[in-house]
């Protein structure tokens, strides 16, 4: 297999979220949901009879690849979290904006990078180009009804908050909005 | 346990009343946990622990990278670069786990499996497949190394970690004294009975299916001991189609009394499934009916085949051959959209209406119990329906709930409905008796 770049990372994220509501096609209300509203919606509310839970595993079993217990069904509340149980999308945000980050963050530790002032990592803030270039790779990665102009704005002001570790970023955006 | 550390983690927060939100990220946690699933279609159980490979405020994602940095080969799919082992109450290590697998989560698009880790957090989680029990009340602790002969060690977890798994095989056998037992003879006397049981919950363990057996047995000194009873069962269950949830059993039993004075088999069988609702269209989805879910069908075959049997005064002489066959239908979350603009708007305080109007949803229970060899006063073979239909109403669309029924809803009526219901049910342990019944009542929605 052929490493996957910081983007296709974020995107196959996406992909599995896309994979999640496709295994969910039986409920006719859930298949018409859009990507984000499928993300937060209830998982209890969703798939309310034991019938129509395993029947959720057994196709998420074959796509997106999870071997999935009926107990993940209650002990995640929304499809987001037991995708992030799997695949947390934390990191593929954070590796993302890892390599964007300003010098010595890109071959270094993600923890470290985490723990990083959002100042030193991104200098500049959100006007910062190397902010703005980071901004460019998650809008191409992350569908833009996830990722809406009016969340982006949301986003950047946390890049500007002075106090704000990069652990508080990465966070802002894997909430989806 | 790791939920438990982050709640733990939260409340030490709010106390302190400091912001903690990046903390709470990066607040260590485990990434390592137990897991127990159903591989299908073979619907064989799995006990597994998960490996969260792209955890990065443990350092495992970190680790991982480093692993693959340092040696090129190093594969996350290998078992070889995990070990396993059972820590006692002192924490010290008394034998290690057999890792039968490595069982890598999530596809590389479009349908296969990914074979190994690409050091950027892809896959993110593993399952490493146990092979050995593990008795409840053990602790487990996990070693991931950089190099196949684990001579280094890139992470460890806490050892903390303990896994609830269903037993595959238990056993029990406990003797009692039952003083003044009655017998068949009608007499009563003084007996020791033997209460045994046995289940092994998968008998072949990489069989496409799933092969069980059980017995529960309860052995007298006295063969005349009313209460003796024996019932071994042995049964097997699959899926029928790979992608679809239709699983099917098959079961026999043999059970009696310990004499088999009283002795018969019993053969069941059933499938149950969902039907393919993404075809319905719009059919139930419209404006006068809207099924979002499709229901849940089952069939259920039972033929009782007895030996012999031991009539006395209490148990009259039955047919030799019973079948039942017992199809049954099960369909809920039914809305009619279409009431919600009939009926009036409920008038709120002050005579202004409320914003909520009163709408109706459903759920519809069907079945029948065929008989052939249960023949009617008619001579003709019996047949037997049933069903129970509800009507449910949020409480939200009663003006009065909030602050009527406050010792009910907590004064919150939208987490709670009202269901009125009438079933016409036949009970098939009491020879098929029929009863009809309305029932009435406040329920809390989930």
């Amino acid at each position: 297999m052929a490493s996957l770049t910081p983007a296709q990372s974020v995107a196959l994220w996406f992909t599995y979220l896309r994979d999640l509501q496709a295994d969910c096609g039986f409920n006719t209300t859930i298949s018409r949901m859009d990507l984000l509203t499928f993300a937060n919606a209830k998982i209890s509310s969703a798939l309310p009879t034991d019938n129509e839970k395993n029947q959720f595993i057994v196709a998420a079993q074959a796509s997106p690849g999870f071997d999935l217990s009926t107990n993940d069904l209650t002990t995640y509340s929304s499809f987001e979290a037991l995708l992030d149980h799997f695949n947390p999308l934390t990191t593929y945000v954070g590796v993302l904006l890892q390599v964007q980050s300003a010098n010595p963050f890109p071959g270094g530790a993600a923890a470290d990078f985490w723990k990083a002032p959002v100042s030193t990592a991104f200098p500049g803030g959100s006007e910062g180009a190397q902010w703005q270039s980071a901004l460019a790779a998650l809008t191409s990665a992350i569908p833009a009804v996830c990722f809406t102009a009016a969340f982006q704005v949301k986003v950047n002001a946390a890049v500007d908050s002075a106090q704000n570790k990069m652990s508080d970023v990465i966070s802002e955006i894997a909430v989806l909005g | 346990m790791r939920r438990t550390n982050c709640n733990l983690f939260i409340v030490a927060c709010l106390v302190a009343g400091v912001a903690c939100a990046s903390q709470l990220v990066l607040a260590q946690s485990s990434p390592i946990s137990a897991t127990s699933f159903v591989r299908y279609p073979s619907l064989s159980p799995v006990t597994a622990i998960e490996v969260q490979l792209a955890d990065v405020p443990s350092g495992l994602f970190d680790a991982v990278k480093t692993a693959l940095n340092d040696n090129p080969n190093w594969n996350c799919a290998s078992p070889a670069y995990y070990k396993a082992t059972v820590l006692n109450s002192a924490n010290v290590a008394i034998r290690s786990l057999k890792v039968s697998a490595v069982r890598i989560q999530g596809v590389d698009p479009p349908l296969d499996r990914f074979t190994r880790c690409d050091g950027s957090g892809i896959p993110g989680t593993i399952d490493l497949v146990l092979a050995s029990q593990i008795n409840p009340g053990e602790n487990v602790q996990v070693f991931i190394y950089g190099d196949i002969g684990q001579g280094k060690q890139i992470f460890k977890s806490d050892g903390k970690l303990s896994i609830t798994t269903s037993q595959l095989f238990a056993f029990s056998a406990s003797p009692q004294a039952a003083p003044g037992e009655s017998l068949t003879n009608g007499k009563t006397r003084d007996v020791g009975q033997l209460s045994v049981s046995f289940s092994d919950s998968n008998l072949l363990g990489s069989s496409p299916m799933n092969i069980y057996a059980k017995s529960t047995d309860l052995m007298s000194t006295d063969e005349r001991d009313s209460k003796s009873a024996f019932a071994v069962t042995v049964g097997g269950q699959w899926g029928i189609t790979p992608r679809w949830y239709f699983p099917m059993h098959i079961e026999e039993t043999v059970q009696g009394n310990q004499a088999a004075s009283n002795l018969s088999a019993v053969t069941s069988l059933g499938v149950t499934t969902l039907l393919p609702w993404s075809t319905s269209g719009n059919l139930a989805n419209n404006e006068v009916i809207r099924a979002p879910l499709p229901p849940d069908v089952s069939l259920a075959l039972q033929y009782t085949h007895r030996i012999n049997q031991l009539v006395t005064s209490k148990s009259p002489l039955l047919s030799v051959n019973d079948l039942s066959l017992n199809p049954s239908l099960s369909w809920s979350s039914i809305d009619f959209p279409f009431v919600c603009h009939l009926l009036p708007l409920q008038k709120g305080a002050g005579g202004k209406t409320s914003s909520s109007p009163i709408c109706l949803g459903t759920e519809l229970d069907l079945g029948l119990w065929y008989l052939p060899f249960d023949l009617t006063s008619q001579k003709s073979q019996k047949v037997e329906g049933y069903g129970d239909i509800s009507i449910l109403v949020p409480l939200a669309s009663f003006s009065f709930a909030s602050k009527a029924l406050t010792f009910v809803t907590k004064g919150d009526p939208v987490k709670y409905q009202v269901r009125v219901k009438y079933a016409d049910s036949v009970n098939a342990v009491n020879n098929y008796a029929r009863t009809k019944q309305w029932t009435y009542g406040i329920e809390l929605l989930k």
